[in-house]
């Protein structure tokens, strides 16, 4: 177990240092820099523009700026953002529970309506639940989540009034210091009334729109995997032991058909990590896909590379304790490759 | 008797028929057709469908309403946009740029993740070691950021789109035909083959390639309605088509700003996007029903 | 050990709020834009950072709210003399920085020493603060301090000598602008000894109507009410709500999360003028967006080909949708709210035929161009590419064919002010209320080559020489005469094409009172009070 951990862990090194190196050079490759990014219409003249990239050390031989920055790495200093002067790893630190805590909640919300979903579709197979709930679970697949979110925030926020436009908390009723960083703590923690309802209240349609996509595929991955478990002899085997077929369903064919929608869960997490950008644009939610966006306008070199490596950190490491789980949950895996 | 009869029955179908009568079983998959169809009509006959010029602004007829609206104006149907662009016609000219770009992503991709995924299969060692890392990259990377920041390099354009998009999805084909390759090239009719002295770039091309096309197949329709999708993302970043060229994700972007006064200028090119995609899901799906049984699981 | 850490400042972060919670405060929240750079106005030029920073601080002289005029702040009163290159401040008395925040308390009160520290560290390069935080102080260069400053000292605790090495008309006015900020030396004292010099970008300490209490990134600035020199301001909490989309500070502002937001977008402001929860304030923006016409570009050269531009161009049409009528069409460089617009300028007229004429006449058939528009929206022109697909459809009709072209913000301005535009669209924000201000923007320099901030790149003798003059002199008539000419050479020269003068909308809840509009699109709450 040790050593496949090892081993899995030595392989993404190298991806690791490649990913570093490729992502160095293409944000020094995007036409502009920091210094020019942040000028308004006035403009800035040559003389002052070469002085601050020297100041900047942006001035060096792009090899030398990538072994400066490597040997930082190394040492765990990510650099330091350009625009706001503070170090890289802390304002990732700062932003990134905004977005855990919203793709957990997106998933959550996937999970809980998906699964049962699924089992349902394919508990009445062909049926016109099943062909309903693929129909929307179809909708779901194939929904532009721009769109989808505006709209929702159309209907939601600004005709009926239901939830919070936009933000994590409702500032005048609650003040409460980041702790931990996700709201559904900390308003917790500061133990004013109603901040914790207050913070689940901003979560809701921002996990709704991030949640879309996941939600459709867990339905339809649930109920494939069901049907599949059905047709196996043990299933059978409890039909015929006379068993009721809410039994069968319940007790032993779901248990196995969720292993590989757990799977697929753990692995999306992963992605929709990365993939709030869109969802974080739209809720102005303060998170880490849409500071990558605004460091990319901004050409704040250290930020974009520290957020890029740091959410691939991520990304790799979910998907190492997917399979790590995978491999403890059915063990030929393990053996096997 | 009765096995007589079988046998006269068994004669069987052509590739095709088989396959037809496979697809047209699944009613949801039929109907993603012909949706598709249409719009691929819709798409090829912009110019003589459409009532106006796509980008022709009409002065003083800007922000109209859809006919069923009070103040709509009868030579626009579904209104006009921001600047008095007739919105229909801005679709139809729409699907045209939304399908070219979903096409061409999926064509390139194939191609070049067929050439990557069999050169991985076939010389293994350093060079299948290289491309699946380099594969591995593109995917830890999200993949919006990394199409922006590919755009951001190359500067936004229709073609600069389709590179960006091409390369955040290559390694799912690339991944595809690895696998579907290393599995046939352990059989027994790829080695009869090789013992029979047939060339490596034949044997890949003509013996392999044909029998990982199934899978490969459902992954092209499916990346069709993906490319389309990111490519609407990007589009709405401001990343895409640049103007005034009618595309859908950039339309929905362009009329951002009206969303409270005038919701129906954006309900338009979001409800074009969805139907497109579904149907191509839909589609997708019943290839894969009825192309490969065993990929029916995920 | 980091877990009992947290564990304290959760306890500590808990009691507090408790205390904050327990006491009815009157809080104010403004939709804002984006998040601040820094809290120190000596390193931003956006408008951003420099409302972020604003609630803390004072400078010397202060725009009066909602005005272009400076009026005493920390100094009480100031004496120009020695022809306009001495000006003594005499500084205000018992003036207190505020205390607690980031664990600093002031020992002394505000005075000369503070001055002088903080214009060191903008102008001295052994200014122990010089490089801190990357120390790039734009203001400070682009108003050309480095150049004009030749001394400031202090005669005595409250009073400061600045000498210029030449006489300078708005030199006031200049100081009255953000950069000019006076910063607390004990704090940056105390914060060095501290180790800790970059917070002082970061938590700021001020004397100004509100202190500082938190930051989160992209999400909150709180500041709670400081009963310093200019008294108590009249809400207990000041809150700034990061909401970048203008939809949606709307929305917000609808379901009263805010009370005051930025920027509306045009599209919305019908509805917000209907809407009865709402005051939709307006006021005349100190701004012009403008098309420049590159002249190192043929055949920008000739004459003709711009006056047909300008011809061509139907500009009240993109200023009904564009603007959506939150702007007015602009004849002269400088808004009419300035002094010295000359109303005697006579427009261009929307004329096709004629501009197809003048086309003809210059010899230029089939003309191909590039027609830059900006990737962002400005306070000039809140949707350029809407207006550049707009002015590509008038330029087909009289011939043109215009191609559209955009780059990502800084890379844009700085390839128009390279001169690798042929059409750009381009604009400006008053900073001090001086015409001066508005006109180098087509200025050249002493040899006659055209400055970077001038787009067109196109040099009139005649133009620059009253330039030079108006800006030695100190007499606002002689001046106003100057300005009125020169706006008649920018005309008839079409030194850029005007486009609008935008208005500035300021939607506020109807429960808020005392909010002004400032005509340099800065936002002030010092006298804004919210009806519960």
């Amino acid at each position: 177990m040790i050593r496949f951990l090892l081993k899995r862990l030595a392989l993404t090194i190298p991806t690791f240092l490649a990913l570093m190196f490729i992502t160095f050079v293409m944000i020094r490759l995007v036409p502009g820099d920091p210094v020019e990014a942040r000028r308004g219409e006035r403009g800035i003249s040559p003389e002052r523009h070469a002085e601050l990239l020297h100041e900047m050390g942006l001035d060096q031989p792009i090899w030398k700026q990538f072994l400066d920055y490597a040997g930082g790495i190394l040492q765990g200093d990510f650099g330091t953002s350009i625009v706001s002067k503070t170090p890289v790893l802390h304002e990732f630190l700062t932003l990134f529970p905004a977005t855990l805590e919203l793709t957990l909640c997106a998933m959550l919300f996937a999970s809980l309506l998906g699964i049962p979903a699924g089992v349902l579709a394919a508990a009445r197979r062909g049926g016109i639940y099943d062909q309903t709930l693929m129909g929307v679970a179809l909708t779901g697949y194939s929904m532009p989540i721009f769109w989808w979110g505006l709209i929702l925030i159309l209907v939601m926020s600004n005709t009926l009034g239901l939830t919070p436009v936009s933000g994590r908390v409702d500032l005048i009723k609650y003040y409460y210091q980041p702790v931990t960083g996700f709201a559904l703590i900390d308003s917790l923690l500061s133990g004013q009334k109603g901040a914790f309802g207050d913070a689940l209240h901003h979560l809701i349609l921002p996990s709704i729109v991030l949640g879309t996509v996941p939600l459709a595929v867990i339905a339809r991955m649930t109920r494939s995997a069901m049907l599949e478990v059905l047709e196996e002899d043990y299933v059978r085997t409890a039909r015929a032991k006379g068993l009721s077929a809410r039994r069968v369903i319940g007790l032993h064919a779901l248990r196995n058909a969720l292993i590989p929608v757990i799977t697929s869960i753990g692995l999306q997490v992963g992605t929709l990590l990365a993939g709030a950008v869109l969802t974080e644009t739209i809720f102005s939610w303060p998170g880490v896909g849409k500071w990558l966006i605004e460091s990319i306008g901004r050409r704040d070199y250290p930020a974009l590379q520290g957020g890029i490596m740091l959410i691939a950190a991520c990304v790799i490491i979910v998907n190492l304790g997917v399979d790590l789980l995978y491999g403890l949950i059915n063990p030929r895996i393990r053996h096997g490759k | 008797m009765a096995s007589e009869a079988l046998s006269v029955q068994v004669k069987p179908p052509g590739p095709f028929r088989a396959f037809w009568s496979a697809f047209s079983e699944n009613r949801g998959a039929v109907l993603g057709l012909v949706v598709v169809v249409f719009v691929v009509v819709v798409a090829l006959l912009a110019p003589l469908l459409a009532p106006h010029d796509p980008v022709e602004q009409f002065k003083g007829a800007t922000r109209l309403p859809p006919f069923w609206k009070e103040g709509a104006d009868p030579r626009f149907w579904l209104g006009t946009d921001a600047v008095g662009r007739d919105m229909l016609s801005r679709l139809m000219y729409g699907a045209r740029v939304s399908l070219f770009i979903g096409l061409s992503v999926m064509l390139v991709s194939m191609v070049v993740g067929v050439a990557m995924g069999l050169a991985a299969a076939w010389f293994g060692g350093l060079v299948d070691v290289i491309i699946i890392r380099v594969m591995d990259l593109i995917m830890a990377i999200p993949s919006l950021v990394l199409a922006i920041l590919i755009i951001a390099v190359i500067g936004p354009s229709l073609t600069n789109t389709i590179i960006a998009v091409t390369i955040v999805y290559l390694p799912r084909y690339v991944r595809l035909v690895r696998a579907s390759a290393l599995a046939e090239l352990s059989r027994d009719y790829v080695t009869a083959a090789k013992v029979a002295g047939v060339g490596p770039f034949r044997l890949m091309t003509v013996t392999v390639l044909p029998n990982c096309l199934a899978p490969l197949i459902v992954q092209a329709a499916l990346g069709v309605s993906d490319a389309i999708l990111e490519a609407a993302g990007l589009g709405f970043l401001g990343l895409g088509a640049q103007p005034p060229m009618p595309e859908w994700g950039a339309m929905l972007a362009d009329t951002r700003d009206l969303m409270l006064s005038h919701p129906w200028v954006m309900a338009f090119p979001g409800l074009c996007i969805l139907v497109t995609v579904m149907a191509i899901n839909l589609m997708g799906d019943g290839l894969r029903d009825a192309l490969d049984p065993r990929l029916r699981k995920s | 050990m980091k877990t009992r850490n947290l564990l304290r400042i959760a306890l500590l972060a808990s009691s507090m709020l408790a205390a904050t919670a327990a006491a009815n405060a009157k809080s104010l929240v403004y939709c804002s834009e984006g998040s601040p750079e820094n809290f120190s106005p000596s390193m931003n030029t956006t408008g951003t950072s420099l409302d972020a920073a604003r609630p803390v601080y004072n400078k010397l002289v202060q725009f009066a709210p909602g005005t272009t005029e400076p009026k005493p702040a920390l100094a009480e009163s100031y004496e120009i003399s020695d022809g306009g290159k001495t000006i003594t401040f005499k500084l205000r008395k018992g003036v207190k920085f505020h205390s607690g925040v980031n664990g600093f308390t002031p020992s002394r009160d505000f005075n000369a020493d503070d001055v002088i520290w903080s214009f060191d560290r903008m102008w001295k390069a052994d200014h122990p603060y010089a490089k801190v935080s990357g120390g790039s102080y734009d203001y400070f260069n682009d108003m050309g301090m480095p150049d004009l400053l030749d001394s400031i000292t202090k005669t005595d605790d409250l009073t400061v000598v600045m000498k210029l090495k030449e006489p300078n008309a708005p030199i006031i006015a200049n100081l009255a602008m953000d950069f000019a900020t006076i910063h607390s030396a004990e704090y940056a004292d105390f914060l060095m000894k501290k180790g800790t010099p970059e917070q002082f970008d970061q938590i700021p300490v001020g004397t100004g109507s509100f202190s500082f209490v938190d930051y989160q990134k992209d999400a909150v600035i709180r500041f709670k009410a400081f009963d310093g020199w200019a008294g108590k301001p009249k809400v207990d909490d000041l809150i700034f709500a990061i909401t970048p989309d203008p939809t949606a500070r709307y929305a917000k502002l609808k379901a009263n999360e805010c009370q005051v937001m930025i920027a509306p977008n045009p599209a919305d402001l019908e509805a917000m003028g209907k809407d009865a929860d709402i005051n939709l304030m307006s006021q005349a923006g100190l701004n012009i967006g403008y098309l420049s016409m590159n002249v190192q570009k043929p055949p920008f050269d000739k004459l003709e080909v711009r006056e047909a531009i300008a011809l061509a161009i139907d500009r009240d049409a993109i200023l009904k949708e564009v603007y959506q009528g939150a702007g007015q069409k602009a004849k002269n460089p400088i808004p009419p709210t300035m002094w010295s617009y000359d109303e005697a300028t006579v427009d261009w007229e929307y004329n096709p035929e004629k501009a197809k004429e003048l086309l003809k006449k210059a010899g230029v058939e089939n003309l191909q161009t590039d027609l830059w528009w900006m990737p962002v929206q400005r306070p000039y022109n809140p949707n350029a590419k809407r207006m550049a697909e707009m002015m590509q459809a008038d330029l087909a009709k009289v011939g043109i064919t215009a191609t559209l072209v955009s780059y990502e913000w800084g890379e844009y301005r700085k390839r128009l002010q390279a001169g690798e535009h042929q059409l750009g669209l381009l604009g400006w924000t008053g900073d001090n209320g001086d015409p001066d201000n508005f006109f180098f923007l087509a200025g050249c320099d002493k040899e006659g080559k055209p400055a970077a901030q001038n787009l067109s790149k196109l040099c009139v003798q005649e133009f620059n020489d009253n330039m030079m003059k108006a800006r030695s002199l100190t007499d606002t008539a002689e001046r106003t005469k100057i300005y009125q000419a020169m706006q008649k050479i920018h005309h008839d020269n079409v030194m850029w094409l005007n486009i609008a003068h935008s208005t500035v909308f300021e939607p506020t809840r109807k429960s808020v009172s005392g909010y002004k509009i400032s005509p340099f699109g800065a936002h002030e709450f010092q006298d804004v009070d919210v009806a519960e």
